[in-house]
């Protein structure tokens, strides 16, 4: 949480002070009144570095406020979607082998192995199939 | 209610495994080739990359990147899905009429669920990624992306169904086990490891189990929930948005699903002669939920026309009516609605039933299912909002190459049942012996022997 906060402040901060830039090199424009195209071309940038910073500080809060719970393990839409409804009648399908009757723990477990057995087969074989690919291709 | 297959012995049941025909010699080699063909054009896109599919990037084809690849996925996960759900419904709703096909459903949706897998790893450019760039971002990443959730539920899917699979061929195998060939003994020992007949009823009660799971994750959270959001959580598209989409999808897999189970029972009936095992009753009966999913589909995409076209957002607007202005949309309308009036016509007049006709139907219900799915994808693609492709050269036809993928993912389900059919019984042996319950304990005795050592 601090490090969104201060990553946040540092983005309001240099946007800040690219605002005060424009003022400051209008004063100067006026009292040096044989440069003012170059002044004012200066003060233009200023003002479109006062733009991009502007952006850079959305995306800063943006970033700050998002990338935290990204980059979180089991946070976010997905892991209420699917590990806790759409896999929902999986938990009750495997509790119901170990709890109800006729029940036989034996079978039970010969179950979760085959769950865990295809799972590894069907990518164990994506792997073996990647490293095919490798060495054939790339 | 039941068929009446009393009259059917084992030998029939096993036909396919003891009986060797130059048709099907001819079969596995029609297959070979059409798997060999996508071969030689994948190594060309492996080769060289997305250039060679017109898929290439932003750049070309009128902007669009997901064309047949992503709507044929789309399309194989649907037939999976009558496969399990047709067997899960025999078991837990007792409709044993459809006991006959049940296993070659579940072998569908295996097969299908395969070549929906294989579509998204030739999608992907370079199949390695699927492995070093996916696999590692899953854990992170599963908690936002739609893709990953997909990823996720497919393998889940997959997995239940074959240990479903794993967990009822263990009573046919045992008992049939004297008459299968000895080559494969080792296939079959490790297929009933463990094997007592004490657990026929706690195996029973599992896989009543896997069915409930399967039954409301497949169609609810599947193909009504994880792969309809790929699309219908994007707003940036105006034809792919909205809550539509789910029962959208569903219907066409539903419809999708009973056309392939329809084409693969006939064709095994045809093959091996098994008018009594396979009786006109499964596919009158069948014939009946095609009828009903057809409508279902038709219903669904009349509600999205008509949202589509009155009143609708500017850009659904465009969508829907370039949706209905493509000629290849109401074909694939219109041969479902054909496949919908003669299963209800042969419902209220039995006479008009005719099993090649159907079969024909069938497979003109997945020709335009399968135009739908990639006319969804690409058009989706073509008229978003911002109209972000207008200045985009071309228009998407699909290529060779991924032509190529379709004729190659038919061969590889083609070879995938004249393989399994010659290993284990593609129809269960419950289909023969009736009432479940009562042929566990009519069949004690005879597999008694063989169930002390495990041993033939």
């Amino acid at each position: 949480m601090s490090t969104r906060h201060a990553a946040s402040n540092v983005a309001h901060a240099v946007s800040d002070a690219v605002h005060t830039l424009p003022d400051e090199l209008h004063a100067a424009s006026d009292a040096v009144p044989t440069l003012p195209d170059e002044l004012h071309a200066a003060s233009d940038a200023a003002a479109s570095a006062a733009g991009y910073a502007d952006v850079a500080a959305s995306i800063a809060n943006y970033a700050a406020a998002s990338t935290a719970s990204y980059s979180l393990p089991f946070v976010g839409p997905g892991t209420y979607l699917i590990f806790g409804i759409v896999l929902l009648p999986v938990y009750v399908m495997i509790l119901a082998w170990f709890l109800g009757d006729p029940r036989d723990n034996s079978k039970g477990l010969l179950g979760i192995g085959y769950l865990i057995g295809l799972t590894t087969v069907l990518w164990g074989g994506l792997l073996v199939a990647t490293l095919v690919i490798g060495a054939v291709f790339f | 209610m039941s068929v009446d297959t009393s009259g059917v012995d084992r030998e029939t049941l096993l036909r396919p495994i003891h009986t060797r025909t130059s048709r099907y010699t001819i079969a596995v080699a029609a297959a070979l080739v059409a798997i060999g063909v996508w071969l030689f054009f994948y190594y060309q896109q492996l080769e060289h990359g997305l250039i060679v599919t017109n898929l290439a990037d932003w750049g070309s084809g009128g902007g669009v990147p997901w064309g047949l690849y992503i709507g044929a996925f789309i399309w194989w996960v649907g037939i999976a899905h009558g496969g399990i759900i047709l067997s899960a419904a025999v078991r837990l709703l007792g409709m044993d009429t459809y006991q006959p096909v049940a296993r070659i459903a579940e072998l569908l949706t295996i097969a299908a669920l395969s070549c929906a897998g294989l579509f998204i790893l030739i999608h992907v450019g370079r199949p390695d990624r699927l492995v070093t760039s996916v696999l590692p971002a899953w854990p992170t990443r599963v908690q936002w992306s739609p893709l990953m959730w997909d990823v996720t539920v497919i393998t889940a899917y997959f997995v239940l169904t074959g240990v479903y699979l794993l967990l009822t061929i263990r009573y046919d195998l045992h008992r049939l086990r004297a008459q299968l060939p000895d080559r494969l003994e080792p296939v079959y020992a490790a297929l009933t490891v463990g094997y007592s007949e004490r657990e026929d009823q706690v195996i029973e009660r599992m896989v009543w189990w896997i069915a409930f799971a399967i039954i409301i994750m497949a169609p609810l959270l599947l193909h009504g929930g994880v792969i309809p959001w790929l699309f219908a959580l994007l707003p940036s598209m105006a034809g792919w948005h909205g809550g539509v989409q789910g029962p959208s999808f569903l219907s066409i897999a539903l419809t999708s699903a009973v056309s392939g189970i329809i084409i693969v029972a006939a064709a095994f009936r045809y093959a091996y002669g098994w008018e009594e095992l396979i009786p006109d009753a499964v596919f009158r009966g069948l014939a009946k939920w095609l009828g009903f999913f057809s409508l279902l589909f038709v219903w669904l995409q009349l509600q999205q026309v008509i949202t589509g076209i009155f009143a609708a957002p500017t850009t659904l607007q465009h969508a829907t009516e370039v949706k209905i202005a493509t000629p290849l949309y109401w074909v694939a309308i219109g041969l479902v609605i054909l496949a919908m009036v003669y299963a209800f016509a042969t419902a209220l007049k039995p006479s008009l039933f005719s099993l090649p006709a159907l079969v024909g139907l069938s497979i003109g219900v997945l020709v335009g299912t399968l135009v739908e799915k990639v006319l969804f994808v690409v058009e989706g693609l073509m008229h978003a909002h911002f109209d972000l492709y207008s200045g985009v050269p071309g228009a998407y036809t699909p290529s060779a190459v991924e032509l190529s993928a379709l004729v190659g993912a038919i061969g590889i389900v083609a070879l995938f049942f004249l393989t399994v059919s010659k290993v284990i019984p593609v129809v269960e042996l419950h289909a023969i012996e009736g009432d479940h319950g009562s042929s566990v304990d009519a069949t004690t005795a005879t597999a008694e022997t063989s169930n002390t050592g495990g041993e033939r």
